[in-house]
């Protein structure tokens, strides 16, 4: 991965990780604990923001995965 | 006539559109002319922040035969009530799923496989066209 692309895959990560905080918002907590602790009452409340910020999460790993 | 959230919205939306090729192609320049490898691709998760909601999209497939995105999610989320005002994807509705136990309430509109309105499910530019009759 050229210098070029590595910058800019670290810019893709850091806009998904602002965006992890608005996903976390959404879900009616602050940090990825608070979430996973609070997993089954998100889940009940909305099924689109218990996946939507485990989808996320996991995003955040797989362009984390690509910065080598 | 739309205003400026509107436009920023479908400007967006058509952004995805014209680059839906290229992101069949395992090569698509979403953001500021990265190159994507093909695992990255298929995998595009961004909000946007508008005037008073947030414009989201994910997409996770792409069908390689038809050019299609696939196993996607679009909506906007009102900032201020913390709820989908839209949203467009194409996964069974979640009331539909068990784990559920039909606990969500319809707080939004959702068309999945079970419950699409008609003209919402196929192409992006479906969804610009149901995005402007929502929207404007």
């Amino acid at each position: 991965m050229t210098q070029m692309k590595k910058n800019k895959l670290l810019n893709l990560i850091t806009i998904a990780k602002k965006d992890l905080i608005k996903w976390l918002y959404y879900a009616g907590v602050k940090t990825t604990v608070e979430f996973y602790q609070k997993a089954d009452e998100i889940k009940n409340n909305s099924f689109h923001k218990y996946t939507d910020v485990v989808d996320h999460i996991n995003y955040i790993k797989k362009l984390e995965s690509l910065n080598v | 006539m739309y205003n400026t959230t509107i436009k920023k919205l479908i400007e967006e939306l058509s952004t995805i559109q014209a680059l839906e090729t290229s992101i069949a192609e395992g090569y698509p320049d979403i953001l500021d002319g990265i190159e994507f490898t093909e695992d990255y691709g298929v995998d595009f998760r961004q909000t946007l922040e508008l005037e008073e909601q947030d414009f989201y999209i994910n997409i996770k497939k792409i069908d390689e035969k038809t050019k299609n995105i696939k196993n996607y999610a679009v909506g906007l989320i009102s900032r201020d009530k913390i709820i989908n005002q839209l949203r467009h994807d194409d996964e069974d509705h979640h009331n539909s799923k068990k784990q559920v136990k039909e606990a969500n309430p319809p707080h939004h509109k959702h068309e999945g496989k079970k419950e699409r309105i008609k003209g919402s499910s196929g192409t992006l530019s479906d969804l610009i066209r149901d995005f402007k009759n929502i929207l404007d």
